[in-house]
């Protein structure tokens, strides 16, 4: 079975691109790299066998495009394909087209992705296999005494939302009966506006939930396990940029309660490979699904580290027909994990994505550290692709250590040249709501305004100021023609204002 | 000393250097060493403190200085600079006679090019003293002194005509150079 794969293609690029790729290295498989033309010096290039030039800088033309990376992996002789995340890794079509071409897809199949995929589908899986999804109407309300016998079965709070689209438009939330007919008349109205459907639907309101996820594989024996819980709480316009494990309010019967569902859902899907299921966890402990991940996640390190067990190796087995190596009662938990997505992102300016060189670029190290990074000091970052440039994974004994350790880590990171959110991470890190563990999904957007990292004490600035006074007035030396004229005595005086 | 003035965010700071090393900042004396080091990080050392940083040109005026973590955006008040910048770029934009105005009102000290003289672009015409400082005006361009609009010791307003230039092309300069 071992020699199913020799020869492995990475269809992405930054940092995971490499971290598949060190795994590719430890087993000893030969390894393709791909590459658009803006990223023809890119990082993970360096840490593959060979490297094949996919297309122009958009990703729709480079690495979306299937058929190329397809046609790539053949000419490479390459016999398995790694997606990562993002991109074409959970495109059904694409791991369908990857399994006509006689190559393996290092994920779940197509058919799997499309059945996990669909919101709807998903739901519908896990309502059967007994998992608690979040309470509401499937169908639009018919009537108005519909809404309200559901609403008080669902109980109060609830959100109305329109069947007809999303961004909010045609969102109510309604707290009590009394105030459900005007929202309903609000509700129906503004989503006939919006999108010429003036259905609506209602779903429980969750309030100040927490994101919790549950790791899995799966192998094609029937053997599913899990690799316990993520809490990814603290986002940003739904991007996460803290995750750790294990949850500060998953408890053991909670966390039990958790794993099995998630199991069960896996079970019931004949999902295979790895995936996280997602739900949202209200502040008494009630969890919902939410939906599956069908691919390996950006936060998986967190998981790696307190287990000790490498996630892409077993992606890899998995794909080759293997059965897990290990029973759920041999994995072990140990310690606490967190991480911080480090972005070129300006959190003072509406985290606006920055771009430009890297001009020093120095990680932090020492013990409990990981950081699994995509960029080099010397590096373009550029506007094509996501502005994660680097995850910095920390692991201690105790969630203190590992407060301790990731506020050391990120004092210690230095990024010269490019915008970056190393100080939000810290404010985060040093909140003491952060710390205690309360928190919700709204942390950020409740208790973060720009000019709160704003730490620059008087000196600072002071020193900043000279510097860059310094460097207006060195100014090039410049041959003005002297007509036999001294003008030496004048040049002292005279600024060089002709530019 | 030359005295800068310098705003980052609400921050005004006024600052004074004399390329020794000494700054006077807001009143405050600092003795500063800086250092260029290599990929352009400088190295700042005041006191016994030292710090590291990165510093950018954003546009003409504008520097991003990467510290900390922090990135402080400086943008410095060189009015002088930023005058006789703009008359520059004015001049060099268009064809025909060139009027050279006085960018800002002040008092001549010097007239250093004669009419008819031919003069190459960037050579100095007069000097004007203005804000407690002597500012070169020079041709925006090659040409021949047309007209000379003020007499040594006159007082100019913001705008006043210096000098008309016409453009000519000029090839050896000191063949024409009538002075003596």
């Amino acid at each position: 079975m071992k020699d199913k794969i020799k020869k492995v293609l990475v269809a992405n690029r930054g940092e995971i691109a490499i971290r598949i790729l060190r795994t590719c290295r430890e087993l000893r498989l030969q390894t393709v790299a791909v590459y658009s033309e803006i990223d023809r010096v890119a990082a993970h290039l360096g840490y593959a066998d060979e490297a094949f030039l996919i297309g122009p800088a958009a990703a729709r033309k480079s690495y979306l495009n299937g058929t190329k990376i397809i046609e790539v992996a053949r000419e490479a002789g390459a016999d398995a394909i790694h997606p990562g995340y993002g991109f074409l890794s959970e495109n059904p079509d694409f791991a369908d087209a990857v399994a006509r071409a006689g190559l393996i897809f290092v994920g779940p199949s197509g058919e799997q992705i499309r059945r996990i995929g669909d919101k709807t589908s998903a739901r519908r899986i896990a309502k059967d296999a007994g998992v608690p999804i979040v309470p509401g109407t499937v169908e639009p309300l018919a009537t108005d005494s519909e809404a309200a016998v559901t609403a008080e079965k669902i109980g109060y709070p609830v959100l109305l939302k329109a069947a007809g689209g999303g961004g909010g438009k045609g969102m109510r939330l309604v707290r009590s009966a009394g105030e459900l007919p005007s929202a309903l008349r609000g509700s129906r109205s503004e989503a006939l506006s919006a999108f010429g459907d003036g259905r609506v639907y209602i779903e429980k309101y969750i309030e100040r939930p927490r994101h919790v996820e549950i790791q899995v594989l799966a192998d094609s024996h029937g053997n599913v396990v899990h690799l316990g819980e993520r809490e990814c709480t603290i986002q940003r316009r739904h991007q996460k940029v803290i995750e750790e494990s294990p949850s500060v309010i998953v408890n053991d019967a909670l966390r039990r309660k958790m794993t099995d569902a998630a199991i069960a859902l896996v079970k019931a899907s004949g999902y295979q490979n790895a995936g996280t299921v997602e739900f949202i966890v209200d502040q008494e402990r009630n969890f919902y699904f939410l939906e599956v991940n069908a691919r390996l996640q950006v936060e998986h390190p967190v998981t790696e580290l307190r287990t000790g067990i490498d996630l892409v190796r077993e992606q890899l087995k998995i794909a080759r027909g293997e059965p897990l190596g290990f029973r759920q009662e041999e994995i072990e938990f140990r310690g606490h994990a967190i991480e911080a997505r480090i972005c070129a992102e300006d959190p003072e300016n509406n985290f606006y994505p920055d771009t430009g060189r890297i001009a020093l670029l120095r990680g932090p190290g020492g013990f409990g550290v990981r950081e699994d990074r995509g960029v080099e000091e010397g590096d373009d970052v550029s506007a094509f692709y996501d502005p994660l440039m680097s995850k910095l994974i920390v692991w201690g004994q105790t969630r203190e250590d590992a407060l301790a350790r990731m506020g050391r880590a990120l004092g210690n990171y230095e990024i010269f040249g490019i915008r970056n959110n190393l100080r939000l991470c810290q404010w985060v890190i040093e909140h003491p709501d952060f710390r205690a563990g309360e928190f919700s999904t709204d942390f950020l957007s409740e208790k973060f305004q720009p000019g709160m990292l704003d730490r620059s004490s008087s000196d600072i600035l002071t020193v900043a100021a000279i510097t860059a006074l310094t460097h207006h007035t060195v100014l090039p030396t410049q041959s003005t023609r002297e007509n036999g004229v001294e003008r030496s005595k004048w040049k002292m005086k005279i600024a060089d204002t002709f530019q | 000393m030359r005295e800068y003035t310098l705003t980052s965010g609400k921050e005004t700071l006024k600052v004074s250097v004399d390329g020794s090393g000494r700054f006077l900042v807001n009143g405050r004396t600092i003795e500063a060493a800086l250092s260029s080091g290599a990929k352009g990080i400088d190295r700042v050392q005041i006191g016994n403190r030292t710090y590291a940083l990165y510093c950018r040109k954003r546009e003409e005026f504008t520097y991003d200085v990467w510290i900390n973590h922090a990135v402080i955006r400086v943008t410095v008040e060189d009015i002088r600079a930023r005058l006789l910048g703009e008359l520059g770029k004015q001049a060099a934009s268009s064809s025909g006679p060139q009027m050279v105005r006085a960018p800002m009102p002040g008092l001549v000290v010097s007239i250093e090019a004669r009419q008819g003289e031919i003069v190459q672009q960037g050579q100095g015409l007069l000097i004007l003293e203005a804000m407690k400082m002597e500012n070169e005006i020079r041709s925006p361009l090659a040409g021949r002194i047309e007209k000379v609009g003020v007499s040594d010791r006159a007082t100019v307003e913001k705008g006043q005509v210096l000098m008309v230039v016409v453009p000519v092309e000029v090839k050896h300069p000191t063949d024409n150079d009538e002075r003596t």
